[in-house]
């Protein structure tokens, strides 16, 4: 695929080599971003522009480690300039403290990925049935309570506490800081916008 | 008329909402609560977070792969210079000028040498790729030169360099390929390396993959060097060593990558004059200031944004010059 060298330092990238490093690294890229950008479409954009970059180079760094670490730094480079040319709110202090902290240059670059599906299958049973017909087979609520035979009120339990779980986990693995930045299109989300996602 | 306060909102009732499966009277009312504090939009916007990101673990990596392939348009990079044979030297000219028009940043002549067509690739403030027929590429750092004949001859392929440049040639152990630097000839089987050999400097050979033979033409001596291996000609010797960070500093014009341990700024700055063509100046006792520091794919206000972050600078632009003062260490 492409030489690599003990003492160098870059390789060529060619469309098998992007395929290879687009494939291992996108999906984690984009749960990554969404710590910044409050939208999946923006992120996945994002996230894209950061590889075509690299195509366009035509070059990237032999070393696994260093081109994870590139990556990462430049999704969340891309992220924070993003964030700062889109605000809505006039109070600049919670970006300047994402960039000034020691945080910030310590940003997890765990696979996000894999943590969240094992969070998800750590949930209780039935919580982790009612929250994977919601989210993974795109089931309504009716829809969910009449498949397991329980109450809607039962799987509005079992999602709220669900997603109450999940958060903390994520909280723990992301950081409070960032979790605590979001920041919405148009200052707030309008009331009959179909939301979530 | 319900009314809902901070502590009072339920999460029930927040993840419905982001579900959709409120109706238009809570909607009404989740809409007025946000509108409270911009507190509530941050909690809303934390379960919003969660149900997004667990969307996110759903992506195809197979299907993103295929919408996005869609998007890459051939590399501009590298420079191919096969170009027809010319019927009439009108002609000739023509094809060579429509070249210069695409690539804008180097000229190319077409001379005879002794029969072969010699083609002279010229890179000016920006590096130029070069792909010969082989398969060969060459890399050519800004203000350097390759000459190289149209065809190569039977038993060897030969080409000529002044200046930088970084060279990934084709094996072919039938037809070695020969770089003439100056006081310096490098012959090669089939390599990854770097050739510097500028004018007014010492010659310094570094290789990436493969190995190298080396005749420093002054002396007639030879060297061989492998992988992870650099030597510089000069004074009438060799000196052969393992490559390390300091080495690979004076390549940083392809790698994008500075490594520095302990170095002066002054010393710094002048590398990465070097590596980039960029004109940065220091004022002030800050120049003697000792850094430890990785410069990694960054252009140059990346690195004066570190260079910032580590000291106390300003710095000012005048013209294209750059120029950076302070006087403490800290």
């Amino acid at each position: 695929m492409a030489t690599e060298n003990p003492t160098s330092l870059t390789q060529k990238v060619d469309e098998q080599y992007m395929e290879v490093l687009f494939k291992t690294y996108f999906k984690g890229l984009c749960i990554f971003a969404r710590q910044f950008v409050p939208d999946n479409d923006k992120v996945q954009d994002i996230v894209q522009d950061v590889f075509l970059n690299i195509w366009e180079k035509g070059e990237m760094l032999a070393s696994e480690s260093q081109v994870k670490g590139y990556l990462y730094t430049a999704v969340r480079n891309r992220c924070l300039n993003y964030i700062r040319d889109n605000k809505k709110f006039s109070d600049n202090v919670e970006v300047a403290h994402i960039e000034n902290s020691d945080n910030s240059s310590r940003i997890e670059y765990r696979e996000l990925d894999k943590l969240i599906r094992s969070a998800i299958n750590e949930l209780p049973e039935k919580c982790k049935e009612v929250f994977e017909l919601s989210r993974f087979q795109d089931l309504k609520y009716q829809q969910i309570a009449d498949t397991l035979g329980i109450s809607v009120k039962t799987v509005e339990a079992q999602m709220t506490k669900a997603l109450k779980v999940l958060r903390e986990k994520l909280a723990g693995y992301t950081g409070m800081a960032l979790f605590i930045l979001q920041y919405f299109f148009g200052g707030h989300i309008r009331v009959n916008e179909k939301s979530g996602v | 008329m319900k009314q809902f306060y901070n502590h009072n909102m339920n999460e029930e009732l927040l993840t419905r909402y982001l579900l959709g499966e409120t109706d238009e009277e809570e909607n009404t009312l989740i809409g007025e609560w946000l509108l409270q504090d911009p507190a509530n939009n941050r909690q809303l916007g934390q379960i919003r977070t969660v149900l997004d990101m667990v969307e996110l673990t759903r992506i195809d990596e197979t299907a993103s792969w295929n919408n996005f392939k869609t998007k890459l348009q051939p590399q501009t990079k590298h420079v191919t210079m096969d170009v027809a044979k010319p019927k009439s030297s009108i002609l000739r000219w023509a094809v060579a000028a429509s070249i210069l028009i695409l690539i804008g940043i180097s000229s190319i002549y077409f001379y005879n040498v002794s029969g072969s067509k010699l083609v002279i690739a010229q890179s000016s403030d920006e590096q130029l790729d070069i792909n010969l027929k082989d398969g060969s590429q060459v890399t050519l750092n800004r203000n350097s030169e390759l000459s190289y004949p149209k065809r190569f001859a039977r038993n060897e392929r030969k080409v000529f360099l002044k200046g930088d440049a970084f060279f990934s040639i084709e094996p072919n152990p039938e037809k070695p390929f020969i770089i003439d630097a100056g006081d310096l000839n490098v012959t090669v089987l089939g390599t990854s390396f770097y050739v510097s050999a500028r004018e007014g400097e010492t010659p310094q050979v570094l290789v990436e993959t493969g190995t190298v033979e080396c005749l420093y033409k002054p002396t007639g001596e030879k060297t061989i060097l492998k992988a992870g291996e650099t030597a510089t000609f000069g004074n009438n010797q060799i000196e052969k060593k393992t490559v390390t960070n300091q080495d690979m500093n004076a390549f940083a014009w392809k790698t994008y990558r500075l490594v520095f341990q302990d170095e002066k700024l002054s010393e710094i700055v002048k590398l990465v004059n070097k590596a980039y063509g960029s004109k940065i100046e220091i004022e002030g006792d800050v120049r003697d200031c000792h850094l430890t520091v990785n410069f990694e794919q960054l252009n140059i206000d990346g690195i004066i944004n570190v260079l910032q972050s580590i000291l106390d600078i300003d710095f000012s632009k005048s013209k294209d010059k750059i120029i950076l003062k302070g006087e403490g260490c800290q």
